[in-house]
């Protein structure tokens, strides 16, 4: 701390060196790829009461699923109240992930995520979600989930048995690559579609690493002067 | 060389890191530009359809087809009056997924680094031209003008291309426009570390930044400001003189030629004028001692009547009912939510988040703007202002284009309230980009009084500069990445 302190460069140099930490952080937890075209849509709404539970079987396009995302319409979740997720195997039996949801980074327009270790092999899996919601804290009589048509699915209250044939809940699927690499290059990949070529691919990794490269130069040149 | 040469040498000749602090930036911008999907930019589909409209073949023998406001459908920006090619490629490339929820992301491909359409898109096959009539185009801009060169030139080039290369376009302009903020800091005095520091915090202001990634004619009114300011300066410097006083013309022209708003600089290069005939007669004696308040009224009137056809007067309206709107106006625009409103979108709090940390950074920037108030009413007043900050008039000649920058807007958008009785255009904080070098330098000049010691006062901007890229880097990696492709 003494070293810190005997010079304002250092603390300077040192609050730069932190919030690229954590700005280079956060960025490393937000590299999850949403399922392409797969879009949330606002039809219509299914209520969930205190304690009452929805149930689904879904199958999950590609591997390494990794999260899912619901629309629900505002005020959404209040403070305090949960709402616990569970994916199950096909019959709806086993659990496999459990966890709650959680307000999506950035808090966009009532999106909730439900974040779990990855699964490597969902690559066409049939799985069963099951959702409840438990209110701890506030009074809040309901909450509303989107859902829409879709041709062969159904999902149903399990609470009060009621049916939502050829119907789906608004949900998306999230993956996420085994390594920080190949999240880069996936990444890479969806920035690049779209773009001429000397602004894809290679080309834009090099004027990516150029621009802060370069701007972290500037910096710590000012900070020396 | 040693390390402390090095850093001797750079501090001598500051031309070493001005060059990195303009490469720095324009390797951003480039990156931003990449980031942005096509058409994310403030009205982006609508400049780049100007350029197109420019560009399209003469004389226009096709058939046009007359477009009814039905056919408008705000979430699908293909349903607008633009060009075939901008509407088949919006379809082609699914870029309506940027417009509706900013949950929504667009339609990648997997393990690809060409979209699915892309190929199609790249064939170049459909018509350059506006079919539907009228064209939703901006008219008579020099921005849109240059830009159609540039469309012209590439034609045998797909869209992707030739949309890229007028997204640079822009960027150059804004690397140009860096460029005249630093002369005009370095003009103003400021030490070679100051003026860098200033120019690296300009160079990462966020919404500065963002903005120059995009095809929109502000690209060249900011510009145009930028070498209006540098000009004002110079002449505060060195005085009046032939090359001023047309650098001056030059670019109030550039700027009225761009874009509306720039006849806020024809009205400041009146009130330059006025000044400089003021201080000559001044110098004559006596016998002129009435003529600056001649010469000031005649100012007035000539500054009124070029802003006349803004002011919602010519119509025959009563005082009464002019002073009512514009109280009406008043408590309307200049609430707590409103200015809050003005602020984070003009430091770079994006409207498709929700983000408290966006908000607070903003709040903070808010704090240090209010003790900078204090500190320059502390600057105007003392009449032994610390050494290092510059001398009195800069900083008069910053706070007037400041001012007269928010008057023009203001004005403007009471004009809509006038004249529809609601709140039209607003004052979006994008409105007031123009004067950026102005607004940082007062800042800085407010928050280096209160620190009353160089040293301090470089390492406060040192600092300034390390917290404003922080803030572009977290917006670039934990916003704007996440916005589009996450």
């Amino acid at each position: 701390m003494q070293f810190l302190l005997k010079n304002p460069k250092r603390i300077i140099l040192a609050i730069l060196v932190l919030l690229m930490l954590g700005i280079f952080w956060r960025f490393s937890t937000l590299l999850y790829f949403p399922q392409a075209g797969n879009f949330l849509e606002k039809e219509t709404l299914a209520k969930l009461h205190p304690q009452e539970s929805l149930q689904q079987s879904f199958i999950v396009p590609d591997g390494n699923l990794a999260k899912l995302e619901f629309i629900m319409r505002s005020p959404g979740i209040k403070p305090g109240d949960k709402v616990l997720v569970k994916i199950l195997d096909a019959p709806c039996q086993k659990n496999i992930r459990q966890g709650f949801l959680t307000d999506s980074f950035l808090s966009s327009n009532n999106l909730y995520d439900f974040s779990f270790p990855i699964i490597p092999d969902s690559q066409n899996k049939t799985y069963c979600l099951d959702i409840t919601f438990q209110p701890q804290s506030s009074t809040a009589k309901s909450l509303q989930f989107f859902y829409r048509a879709e041709d062969g699915s159904q999902f149903k209250n399990t609470s009060t048995g009621e049916d939502f044939p050829d119907q789906t809940l608004s949900l998306r699927f999230v993956y996420k690559n085994p390594s920080l690499w190949k999240n880069l290059v996936e990444l890479d990949q969806r920035i690049s579609q779209y773009k001429p070529t000397l602004l894809k691919s290679f080309p834009l990794a090099l004027i990516a690493s150029g621009f802060i490269s370069l701007s972290l130069i500037v910096i710590i040149f000012l900070i020396l002067l | 060389m040693s390390k402390q040469a090095f850093i001797e040498k750079v501090r001598q000749n500051p031309t070493i890191l001005l060059a990195l602090i303009l490469g720095a930036f324009f390797l951003k911008e480039v990156f931003l530009a990449d980031l942005f999907p096509m058409f994310t930019g403030q009205d982006e589909a609508r400049h780049y359809n100007s350029i197109q409209y420019l560009a399209e073949p003469r004389p226009r023998t096709w058939e046009m087809t007359a477009a009814t406001d039905s056919d408008q459908d705000k979430d699908k920006l293909e349903t607008y009056r633009f060009s075939t090619e901008i509407k088949q490629t919006i379809v082609a490339a699914g870029l309506n997924a940027n417009r509706e929820n900013s949950f929504d992301k667009m339609s990648f491909a997997p393990n690809s680094f060409s979209g699915v359409n892309e190929n199609e898109i790249n064939q170049n096959l459909w018509p350059k031209i506006n079919q539907v009539s009228p064209p939703d185009a901006v008219s008579g801009s020099i921005y849109h003008k240059l830009g159609s060169f540039i469309e012209k030139a590439f034609s045998g080039q797909s869209i992707l291309v030739r949309f890229y290369l007028a997204r640079l376009f822009s960027i150059l302009l804004g690397t140009l426009a860096l460029f005249f903020f630093y002369l005009t800091i370095k003009n103003c005095d400021f030490s070679n570390k100051a003026t860098l520091a200033l120019t690296a915090i300009l160079s990462f202001q966020p919404r500065f930044s963002i903005y120059y990634t995009s095809v929109n004619y502000d690209a060249l009114l900011i510009l145009a400001f930028a070498i209006f300011i540098w000009s004002g300066t110079l002449l505060l410097k060195n005085g009046a003189s032939w090359k001023n006083i047309s650098l001056l013309a030059a670019s109030a022209y550039l700027g009225y030629s761009t874009k509306a708003t720039g006849i806020i600089l024809i009205a400041v290069f009146i009130f330059i004028l006025a000044w400089l005939v003021w201080k000559k007669l001044s110098s004559l004696g006596k016998n002129y001692r009435y003529a600056p308040f001649i010469i000031f009224v005649l100012a007035g009137v000539i500054i009124l009547s070029v802003f006349s056809k803004y002011l919602p007067i010519r119509n025959g309206q009563s005082l009464g009912e002019i002073t009512s709107s514009m109280g009406q106006y008043f408590s309307k625009s200049l609430t707590p939510g409103k200015l809050s409103l003005t602020s984070r979108t003009y430091w770079g709090s994006l409207g498709w988040t929700d983000s408290s940390i966006l908000d607070n950074i903003v709040n903070f920037i808010n704090i240090l703007e209010l003790l900078a108030i204090g500190g320059l009413v502390w600057f105007f007043f003392s009449k032994n202002p610390p050494d290092f900050l510059p001398k009195k008039k800069y900083i008069w000649l910053a706070l007037i284009v400041f001012l007269a920058m928010q008057l023009g807007i203001r004005t403007a958008d009471w004009e809509m309230f006038f004249n529809y009785g609601k709140i039209i255009l607003g004052t979006p904080g994008r409105y007031f980009l123009p004067v950026l070098v102005s607004h940082i330098i007062l800042i800085f000049t407010g928050l280096g009084m209160l620190t009353r010691k160089k040293e301090h006062f470089e390492n406060l901007l040192t600092l300034s500069a390390v917290l404003m890229f922080s803030f572009m880097a977290y917006l670039i990696y934990d916003v704007i990445i996440f916005r589009f492709y996450l």
